[in-house]
């Protein structure tokens, strides 16, 4: 299988206390030497604590992180990379190779505008493009037709409107809406945080993106609504050839949806594997405390919290946690390290 | 729809204390009642006095007083102008057209100009255009109105001689009223302009950090497309009541600005009113500019409902 | 050397602390936001503070004293003098105190006015609530301006009434502020527990609430400052003003209709005018400058 995306190396830092004078500029590097890849129709997923930058790196793939962010690395998609590429160009690829679900759904949806104009738009957004394309090739043989002209662009205008109207009632009744009519008249005020989730998903796979961020989207929602959730991302790997990068903190949900699992903390990847073995035979102490929270292993929380990004320790970024560390866990920092398809950031494992 | 019934009785109460007031002000204000309610400085004998206390029934119990002014005003009677000679309602009817018209075309150019530029200095705040346009309506919407008419009735009229310095009194052709409106719009404009930018300013500040702008670009909408696709929206709906409720200020706004360019509307009136302590005319003015600006805020009402989808939620 | 660096530094957060923990002003908070404008707006309120607290040190003369009637700016008389030779300089000076009083005295008021209503909503919700804001908007929809300029009428004037006329028409904004802002912090542990620990309203209100408030009462205090004065302008041109006591805005009504405009004097109308501008503004610059941290705060991708 090819790979789609390419991370390699990638540096996220804010500066904070810009207005302030005199002072050092504080540095907060939020994601820090990240290089992961996505082959073709693979899940990924991306868990750990809140706050380890898992986010972050969704944002800086998309290219949607605050002008006052620095980026360093690669982020290769498709032989680009897209750190290089100018926000226009960049905007070409949004919404229709790649796109994101937000983990807030009713707040990401526009509340003055319709469910069905929003989930028309990327269809308007990028249809015009193409359109524009073509219809500047057909530019000459046009005006040889005269007055015709004006009618038939209102007839095609009228065509492609139905048309989207088509697409965005068919999008909707994949998501599981009996009568998408009805719904395209709403609006997200008027409508559940489930239902909201759902309009986000089928707006955002409109145009079925090579590449599908989906950043905690089991974020607040209950029991049940988490399980249709895992259905409908399981039903959208199925039907189409999207790639998933699934960012999430609940291991449960991961572990059903993800062909590989990267485990974050502290802005760095600590380890890639795959799911089964991820969850039978955890390499980092991190993960392995990690599992050892959850309900149906005991319950057993990691001591200590994770460090401030503003000022992490020395050396293993975990030592300040870790169970079983060593004299140069505190000074030296490790590498990812890889052997059958597994990677671990741990001098002491492997 | 409980919602309704609340905004209805709120605006039936604003009328009922406002023709309240009017009601009650000349009669609880120290004084005599009948000078009160024919103006100080008209001079009558203690006969007449007599006279037209009887008449208006100043001596008669408060609510049967009520009663009868209430009884007058659903006929628009306003009273009696000494000082003009003539009935207040007919003094109104002929200005307040003038002054209508001058608020409207004003305030709408101020809303359009104040709103635009406002959403755009809010989008890109950090630029220097921005930041001096912002620091300049500051300053606008710092200055008195009538000091701003001032300086620009100097400036304009008086040393560049474009404009002229008074206002119109023969019939007015379309040209000659735009020839002397020209100058007073203008005035007026940028300072409703002012307030209507800061507003939408720090409204389309607050909505840019919205998530669904931040979606809007996820979807591929090229940087200034989200603004006028998504934000504009959301960040004018607070402006609608804004608008409404500046109406009053800006109404005054009108009035002194009207003064100082001798324009022939309620501003005019009201000055002349205040210098001659023509009581019934100010009341008549105060009674319709209240009811004006209740009419703008009852209409800034319906035009939310029909804008905000959140308002209107079907149960 | 590096400790001493150290300590200073301590002792000035030390100092910050206290001001934070005692008044609830953050001032480091404030002054993140205080740009290079709302610096100039401190350091020229400052400037008219120092004016209207001691005029007589910067006037030349006493603004009631009698020179020749329309002189032109002259090395005696800086700005000329007016229509009666009074030294318009000085009485420009003296017109400071008069014109921020006005604008303190009347904000104070309708600052009260604006709290008291807007906490006792909040707190109690429900009924006195609705009847408290459904007062307020009644009252927010009559027209202000009109409604002073009739009672200025009747009532002959005087700076006193000017003062209470503006002060207890102008408190709706203040009092739908302090609402929203009280029901917020009433859902607060700290004040569910005062109240669990059955602490009196009035001590709920005094003690937990009221000093959240102060934050956005302060930006909203100077803002009213700010719209008082330019009505107080407003009215005074309209001959509703305080003859005794010359305000900018008598000043430049008296230009306006004393002849003043009509002879071209610009050094009579135009330093008022612009005197009144440049205070307003640089008060409305502070209350900006207090408001702007909340600005800040949205900045930003949340870094989840």
């Amino acid at each position: 299988m090819k790979t789609l995306l390419e991370v390699k190396d990638l540096n996220v830092s804010f500066q904070e206390n810009e207005n302030e004078k005199g002072k050092e500029k504080e540095n907060v590097t939020a994601v820090f030497g990240v290089s992961f890849s996505i082959r073709e129709k693979e899940t990924l997923a991306l868990v750990g604590e809140t706050g380890c930058g898992k986010s972050v790196v969704a944002h800086a793939i998309m290219r949607l992180l605050p002008l006052e962010s620095r980026v360093k690395g690669t982020i290769e998609f498709g032989g680009k990379n897209l750190l290089e590429l100018s926000e226009k160009e960049m905007t070409k690829l949004r919404g229709k190779e790649i796109s994101i679900i937000f983990q807030n759904p009713s707040l990401a949806l526009n509340p003055v505008y319709s469910i069905g104009h929003q989930l028309a738009e990327p269809l308007r957004i990028h249809g015009q493009e193409k359109r524009k394309g073509k219809e500047w090739k057909k530019e000459e043989e046009r005006k040889e037709k005269g007055w015709e002209e004006k009618e038939e662009k209102n007839e095609k205008e009228l065509k492609m409107r139905k048309n989207n109207f088509s697409k965005v009632a068919g999008a909707l009744k994949r998501v599981g809406f009996s009568n998408p009519h009805e719904y395209m008249g709403y609006y997200p005020s008027w409508c559940s945080g489930g239902m909201n989730q759902r309009f986000l998903i089928a707006a955002s796979t409109m145009l079925d993106p090579v590449l599908l961020i989906a950043d905690e989207p089991s974020k607040g929602l209950d029991r049940n609504r988490v399980a249709e959730l895992e259905n409908e991302l399981e039903g959208l790997k199925e039907k189409s050839e999207t790639s998933l990068l699934l960012i999430s903190h609940d291991l449960g949900f991961v572990r059903r949806l993800a062909d590989r699992v990267a485990v974050m903390y502290a802005g760095e990847i600590v380890e890639i594997s795959d799911p089964s073995n991820l969850f039978e035979r955890p390499l980092h102490p991190y993960t392995r405390g990690l599992l050892n929270s959850l309900p149906e292993r005991g319950f057993v929380p990691i001591p200590g919290s994770s460090p401030p990004l503003s000022s992490p320790p020395e050396g293993c970024r975990f030592h300040p946690r870790c169970p079983v560390k060593e004299k140069r866990c505190m000074q030296e920092r490790p590498d990812l390290k890889e052997s059958n398809g597994r990677a671990v950031r741990c001098f002491l494992c492997l | 729809m409980s919602e309704m019934v609340k905004k209805t009785l709120r605006y039936a109460a604003s009328f009922f204390l406002i023709v309240t007031l009017n009601f009650a002000f000349p009669r609880l204000m120290p004084g005599d009642p009948v000078k009160n309610l024919i103006g100080e400085d008209v001079y009558v004998s203690e006969a007449v006095m007599e006279e037209l206390r009887a008449e208006m029934g100043l001596n008669r119990p408060l609510y049967e007083q009520f009663t009868a002014y209430i009884g007058d005003l659903l006929r628009f009677d306003l009273g009696y102008s000494y000082h003009l000679h003539s009935p207040v309602a007919e003094v109104l009817r002929e200005r307040i057209g003038w002054t209508l018209l001058f608020v409207g075309v004003s305030v709408l150019m101020g809303a359009v100009l104040g709103t635009l530029l406002g959403a755009y200095a809010g989008w890109k705040p950090e630029t220097k255009v921005n930041r001096l346009v912002c620091c300049g309506f500051i300053a606008l919407s710092c200055t008195p109105p009538y000091f701003l008419a001032l300086l620009c009735l100097d400036i304009f009229a008086f040393e560049l001689g474009l404009f002229p310095f008074k206002g119109f009194y023969d019939v007015p052709t379309p040209g000659s009223v735009m020839y002397h409106m020209f100058l007073p719009v203008t005035v007026m404009a940028l300072f409703s302009a002012s307030r209507n930018f800061l507003i939408m300013r720090g409204s389309v500040i607050q909505e840019k950090g919205q998530l669904y702008a931040l979606y809007a670009r996820a979807k591929g909408l090229y940087n200034i497309s989200i603004l006028f696709r998504h934000v504009i929206k959301n960040a004018s709906l607070p402006i609608i009541t804004l608008l409404a409720l500046d109406f009053g200020f800006l109404f005054s706004g009108a009035l002194f600005t009207e003064i100082v360019f001798s324009l022939n509307g309620m501003g005019t009136l009201i000055y002349d009113a205040i210098i001659g302590k023509d009581y019934p005319v100010l009341q008549g003015s105060f009674l319709v500019i209240a009811l004006a600006v209740l009419l703008a805020n009852m209409l800034a009402d319906l035009l939310y409902a029909v804008a905000d989808p959140r308002v209107r939620r079907p149960t | 050397m590096m400790q001493k660096e150290v300590y200073i530094q301590e002792s000035v957060r030390q100092w910050k602390d206290i001001i934070a923990h005692h008044l609830n002003l953050d001032i480091r908070k404030y002054e993140r936001t205080l740009n290079k404008f709302n610096r100039g707006g401190l350091f020229l309120f400052a400037f008219f503070l120092i004016l209207a607290l001691f005029p007589s040190l910067f006037a030349p003369y006493s603004p009631t004293e009698r020179f020749i009637s329309y002189e032109s700016p002259s090395t005696a008389h800086l700005l000329g003098t007016n229509d009666i030779g009074n030294d318009i300089l000085s009485e420009l000076i003296y017109g400071a105190r008069i014109s921020m009083m006005v604008g303190f005295a009347s904000a104070s008021i309708s600052t009260l006015i604006g709290l008291m209503i807007g906490l006792c909503s909040g707190y109690f919700r429900g009924t006195p609530d609705e009847l408290l804001m459904g007062f307020t908007d009644v009252v927010l929809t009559i027209p202000k301006i009109p409604l002073i300029i009739i009672i200025g009428a009747f009532l002959h004037p005087s700076i006193l009434t000017l003062i209470l006329v503006l002060g207890l028409l102008s408190w709706e904004s203040i009092a739908r502020v302090v609402r929203s802002k009280t029901l917020q912090i009433r859902e607060a542990g700290y004040v569910k527990s005062a109240r669990c620990m059955g602490f009196s309203s009035f001590h709920i209100m005094a003690s937990d609430i009221f000093p959240n408030l102060i934050h956005i009462l302060l930006p909203k205090f100077m803002l009213a400052t700010a719209s008082a004065m330019i009505s107080e302008a407003s009215l005074s041109f309209l001959g509703l003003g305080d003859i005794s006591m010359k305000s900018w805005g008598i000043m430049l009504s008296f230009a306006f209709s004393r002849g003043g405009f009509i002879r071209d004097m610009w050094w009579w109308y135009l330093p008022p005018g612009i005197c009144i501008t440049l205070c307003v503004m640089s008060i409305a610059l502070i209350g900006f400058g207090f408001e702007g941290g909340k600005e800040n705060e949205k900045r930003g991708v949340d870094t989840e």
